[in-house]
């Protein structure tokens, strides 16, 4: 566990701050999240898995493997309580913004005066500066304003989002590595706290401002153009082309790639026309025409010819595929890429981290699940131990959620707190939940 | 004030790499961009925009310095070439490898083990080194050969497939999410890295694969997949959470207000300025939404966008205009966040250049241009090596350097 020993007190909702203690935790690190007693909107979102509780399934890919804790930290026991667990705690991560703390009365100042060494990563759609950081947001009202949407789609047709959430998870994985950072500087004394803002249309603007440099430069203007990139980023080819089976993406910006395509297509007659000897120039003038010389040679290939052909010759040609076809892909199996999470009797595969990682002594586990998978494997009859065996090959973790309600631990933490059981009873006292 | 003090050997190339290591300078590591005097960067080779001023004895080729996206994804870094197909020139490598925190590199699989420097030999240079390797599809297994850039990795990764109208898909390959998204989880793990090494003083090696970075990002993907058959795929925008999320046409040409509505209390906001929402029968089923849609498209389609934006914002409705990339330094609020900023470089003139997207309060990058072609090479044998003059003209002479 890379991230061992560090504690993250989460008060997130939806995507962004959920996702980015997700990843901590998945790395390691010890993670507290905070819900109201209405739960996390998220909840409410689906589609929904139905075993003992109608679940969202995004909620339980985000928060597994998180302690729950219900508090209302509007109230006067909840701030105090909140207050507790930000002493005990290296990272806030948080996604309401600064001024929802102002108001309810929980200032930053005051969360750092209780904790100096604190990290606050603040992770909201426009950031907590700046003319438009009053302003609402959803994703795609983010990825408008930061030039995404309009980058996608037919030139004639309405601009359209990209879709998934991208700009919430994305801020979540900045926000996921900004907190180890902050803290490392923190825990080296070179910093006494550290707040971090990240807003999701920085994120993206930064992303395609970047990319942009590339088109600009070479007088394209960055624009949606169906399925090719705009002006084909100044080096043709760089789109989508329908093969016999399934849309194959090709991309070559190298010098020399494109030739290397022709020939991989057997160096027909029309390659040989002078206009279209240079990639930039038919990227300007001619790249409809050589599309559909290109695409009467991948229609007739099956997706396994396209890819036999793109690892003889080493250039980047594609098939576009959806998540059916990913969960049975060899790559990542052999990777063990997958996480399996078993819900109500049922199990499901999920998205687990890009990366392995080893050291000196070996592989590196990124979470103990595997090791419980095995015990757990033995208590079941014989044709379902061997589903799950071929499962976890296939998954390489594995974990079974029974509970993931609001406030599963409170009792827990607030124990863990030094409440003795009576207050605790006072906290129950309006319901049978435990919401300070 | 300074994030890591990481001296980090920077292998990348292209784009993913490269902003990987970018992105440590901005947090103050010391960051080397390892050149083949005769083969760099690939990105050098792109004609980028013209010189301007004569050069001032730096450098080598005046052609590879003139791409903004170059300095850009190369800014804060030292340069250093070194001629790895020489053993004198190897060891030179080598011997900087001993003094060194970190290596990052995203060539295909396997050629970091072919160039003689595999994990275990590494280890053995330095003990505690951190090695980060990000290739398409990871550096072993069946397919570890898969060859790309960002088209392939978020095409192969599952995202390309689910970017489109309904059952047309287009994709999305003018915004090359994939190298960006790469670098991030680079950035990521070794902020894990680095924790682990503090803590434990052992290094760590990092197997990336680019496609699965994209993979990691589509949670809700899987679960359509699980739960909803059939919903997967290219769709215009998906209602899941949502009673509003689409564009609207506003006054003029293609002029688009992104409107999103997710809970009741916004739709009375939204019905204040748009009455006819009020006498829709509030079904939440799909031609309920179409039904919003139509008399939303009817309310912003005769007026101008700023005034859709304002008026939208103040009956807290989430609204933002369809912006274009290019105007983006025109918008207040992209000015005012400092995502971006003009940098005047010395052979091309002016140039955006585009900062780290996290803002540490009191804290502002310091940063210097791009290195040229091997500008710093002499600079680090003197410093970090500590050569002697005539060692490095014996290097030179050999064209090792």
């Amino acid at each position: 566990m890379l991230l061992k020993g560090i504690k993250i007190l989460e008060f997130g909702c939806f995507i962004s701050a959920p996702f980015a203690s997700k990843l901590l935790a998945d790395m390691g690190a010890d993670v507290t999240k905070i819900e109201p007693s209405n739960g996390d909107s998220l909840r409410g979102i689906g589609p929904f898995i139905n075993g003992p509780q109608r679940l969202s399934g995004l909620f339980l890919s985000l928060n597994h493997g998180k302690k729950l804790l219900c508090l209302n930290v509007e109230s006067s026991p909840g701030r105090e309580i909140f207050l507790k667990l930000v002493s005990r705690s290296d990272i806030l991560i948080e996604n309401y913004g600064e001024s929802y703390w102002e108001k309810i009365g929980l200032p930053w100042s005051q969360i750092k005066m209780e904790n100096r060494n604190i990290v606050i990563v603040s992770l909201t759609p426009f950031g907590n500066k700046g003319p438009y950081s009053k302003y609402h947001g959803q994703e795609i009202n983010v990825n408008a304003l930061s030039g995404i949407v309009d980058c996608i789609g037919f030139p004639d047709r309405k601009p359209i989002n990209i879709p998934f959430h991208q700009a919430f998870f994305q801020q979540g994985l900045n926000g996921a590595a900004a907190a180890v950072f902050a803290h490392l500087s923190v825990m080296n004394g070179k910093d006494r706290s550290a707040v971090v803002d990240i807003s999701a249309f920085d994120v993206m603007s930064s992303y395609v401002t970047t990319h942009n440099l590339i088109y600009s430069t070479r007088d394209i203007f960055m624009k949606r153009e169906g399925r090719r990139a705009a002006g084909s980023a100044g080096a043709y080819p760089f789109t989508i082309l329908q093969g016999k089976e399934s849309p194959i993406a090709i991309m070559c910006p190298a010098v020399g790639e494109f030739k290397i395509l022709t020939e991989a297509m057997g160096s027909p007659e029309w390659s040989k026309d002078p206009r279209y000897q240079n990639p930039s120039e038919i990227s300007r003038h001619y790249a409809d025409e050589v599309d559909a010389h290109v695409e009467e040679w991948i229609s007739k290939l099956s997706d396994k010819e396209i890819e036999e052909i793109s690892l003889k010759f080493g250039i980047p040609l594609y098939p576009i595929r959806n998540v059916d076809r990913i969960l049975e892909d060899e790559q990542y199996g052999y990777r063990k890429y997958f996480k399996e999470i078993s819900y109500g009797g049922n199990s499901y595969t999920i998205p687990g981290l890009p990366f392995s990682c080893s050291d000196i002594d070996g592989p590196f586990k990124q979470d103990s699940d595997r090791a419980e998978a095995e015990e757990f494997a033995g208590f079941y009859p014989c044709s379902a131990v061997a589903e799950l065996l071929a499962r976890h090959m296939h998954a390489g973790r594995i974990e079974t959620i029974t509970d993931i309600s609001i406030g599963k631990d409170s009792v827990e933490i607030l124990k863990d707190l030094g409440n003795t059981e009576s207050s605790i009873d006072e906290f129950r006292r309006h319901d049978d939940k435990v919401h300070p | 004030m300074k994030f890591s003090n990481a001296r980090v050997l920077d292998f990348g190339w292209n784009w993913t790499g490269p902003m990987t290591g970018r992105y440590l300078a901005d947090l103050g590591a010391q960051v080397i961009k390892i050149e083949s005097p005769k083969r760099p960067d690939p990105i050098r080779y792109i004609p980028g925009k013209k010189i301007k001023q004569a050069d001032h004895g730096l450098v080598r080729n005046p052609k590879f310095e003139t791409h903004p996206f170059f300095h850009n994804v190369n800014r804060g870094k030292l340069g250093f070439t070194v001629d790895l197909t020489k053993v004198e020139g190897k060891a030179l490598l080598e011997e900087l490898i001993s003094k060194s925190d970190a290596i990052i590199e995203n060539f295909s699989a396997g050629v970091l083990d072919r160039m003689g420097l595999s994990y275990e030999r590494l280890v053995k240079i330095k003990k505690d080194i951190i090695v980060v390797s990000m290739s398409i599809a990871g550096q072993k297994g069946p397919k570890n050969k898969i060859k790309g850039y960002a088209a392939v990795s978020t095409g192969l990764g599952g995202l390309e497939a689910n970017i489109g109208y309904d059952g047309e898909c287009t994709g999305g390959l003018t915004f090359a999410y994939g190298d960006p998204n790469g670098a991030m989880f680079g950035i990521f793990a070794l902020a894990c890295a680095f924790y682990h090494k503090e803590r434990t003083g052992k290094g760590l090696y990092v197997d990336l694969s680019q496609m699965e970075a994209i993979t990691s990002l589509l949670h809700e993907a899987f679960w359509l997949h699980h739960l909803v058959p059939g919903e997967l795929g290219a769709k215009a925008h998906r209602g899941d959470g949502y009673i509003v999320n689409d564009v609207f046409p506003c006054r003029g040409t293609d002029k688009w207000m992104a409107i999103s509505v997710s809970d009741p209390k916004t739709l009375i906001g939204l019905s204040q300025l748009i009455p006819s929402i009020r006498g829709i029968p509030e079904e939440g089923t799909q031609s309920f939404r179409d039904k919003i849609g139509k008399a939303i498209t009817e309310w912003t389609s005769d007026r101008v966008s700023d005034e859709v934006f304002e008026l939208l914002q103040r009956n807290g409705v989430p609204a933002a205009p369809v912006l274009n990339v290019n105007h983006l330094p025109d918008d207040p609020h992209f000015k005012a966040r400092n995502i971006a900023e003009i940098v005047d470089h010395p052979l091309v003139g002016e140039e955006i250049t585009v900062n780290l997207p996290w803002q540490f309060s009191g804290y502002h990058p310091d940063y210097d241009r791009a290195p040229y072609l091997g500008e710093h090479t002499v600079k680090i044998l003197k410093e970090i090596l500590s050569k002697s003059d005539a060692e490095i003209e014996e290097l030179k002479e050999k064209e090792i350097i």
